[in-house]
C-alpha cells in the first residue's frame, strides 16, 4: 500500500498512490496510516484523487484510521472521484468526514 | 464480418455474456473486478458507467469470500453479467456454506449520526446492494449458493 505524506503548516496532507482500496489491502491501509500519522501535530488530509475504487471494507478503514487518529487530530479528505464519492454518500459517510474538492481548497481553509 | 469501427451500438441489443470464474480470496476478487472493467471497456458498452455494476458486485463477492467460503481453501466462485434492456443481469454462484436461514441480510444501513469512537467501521456492504441492485433473488441447490440480481444502467 503506497501512501505519501507532505506537511503543509499545521497540516499533514496524506496522499494514497493506489488505485484501490479494496478488501485485498484493507489491513495494510490501516497500517499505513498509523505510520505515516505517528507525527503528526494538527489535522490530517487524505488526497484520494489517485483512487477510483473502493468497497465497504475500505470505506472501513477509513473510519478506522480516523478513530486511531483520535478526537484531538481531524480526518478531512479531498478530491474523491465519482465512485468513491458514491460510497460515502450511498453510506451517508460524507455526513461524518469533512470532504473537499481538492487539496489545494483543504489547504485554504 | 462486419465492422463497427467508431460506431456505438443500440445499448438496449444484448451482448455476449461476460464470464468469469475466481477463488474465495480478496486478490481474486480485485482480479475479477480489474477483469470485468476491462471486458466492459473492449465491448460496445464501454460508454456506460459501470461503476456502480462494480461497486455492487464487489460487495456481493467480498460477502461470499468473507461469510460462505470462510475458512475454505477449495472455495469457487463463477459471475455471469449480460447486458440487455438497459440492464445488468448479474448472476453469482459460489460452493460454500448457505446464507444463515437460507435468506439475504436485510442490509439495513448502520448508523453513523454517532461519536467517533462509536463510528461503525463494517456492515454497510449489503446495505449499498440493497440501495444499488434490484431483483435480488437468492436460492440455494446442491451445495450452492446462486444470487442473482440487476443494476440499471
Amino acid at each position: 500500500m503506497d501512501l505519501s505524506s507532505q506537511v503543509n503548516g499545521d497540516t499533514l496532507v496524506v496522499t494514497v498512490n493506489e488505485p484501490r482500496i479494496d478488501a485485498s489491502v484493507a489491513i495494510q491501509f490501516k497500517d499505513r496510516m498509523r505510520e505515516e500519522t505517528e507525527q503528526v501535530a494538527g489535522r490530517v488530509v487524505l488526497d484520494l484523487g489517485k483512487v477510483d475504487f473502493i468497497d465497504s471494507s475500505g470505506l472501513g478503514a477509513i473510519v478506522a484510521a480516523m478513530k486511531q487518529l483520535g478526537a484531538q487530530h481531524r480526518l478531512e479528505l479531498s478530491d474523491l472521484n465519482e465512485n468513491v464519492d458514491k460510497v460515502f454518500r450511498l453510506t451517508r459517510m460524507d455526513t461524518v468526514f469533512r470532504i473537499h474538492t481538492s487539496v489545494g481548497e483543504a489547504l485554504a481553509q | 464480418m462486419t465492422t463497427h469501427t467508431g460506431a456505438r451500438r443500440d445499448v438496449s441489443q444484448p451482448t455476449s455474456p461476460i464470464h468469469i470464474e475466481l477463488e474465495g480470496t480478496p486478490q481474486e476478487v480485485r482480479r475479477a473486478l480489474l477483469r470485468l472493467r476491462a471486458k466492459v471497456d473492449e465491448t460496445a458498452l464501454a460508454h456506460l458507467d459501470a461503476g456502480t455494476l462494480e461497486i455492487v458486485l464487489g460487495e456481493v463477492l467480498n460477502n461470499v469470500v468473507e461469510h460462505a467460503l470462510a475458512k475454505r481453501t477449495d472455495g469457487r466462485i463463477a459471475l455471469t453479467c449480460d447486458f440487455a434492456n438497459r440492464c445488468w443481469r448479474v448472476v453469482v454462484r459460489d460452493n460454500g456454506a448457505a446464507m444463515p436461514d437460507e435468506t439475504l441480510p436485510r442490509g439495513n444501513a448502520p448508523d453513523v449520526d454517532i461519536g467517533l469512537a462509536d463510528l461503525p467501521e463494517g456492515g454497510f456492504g449489503w446495505s449499498m446492494v440493497r440501495m444499488l441492485a434490484r431483483d435480488i433473488h437468492y436460492h440455494r441447490a446442491n451445495g450452492w449458493n446462486t444470487l442473482s440480481f440487476c443494476i440499471e444502467s
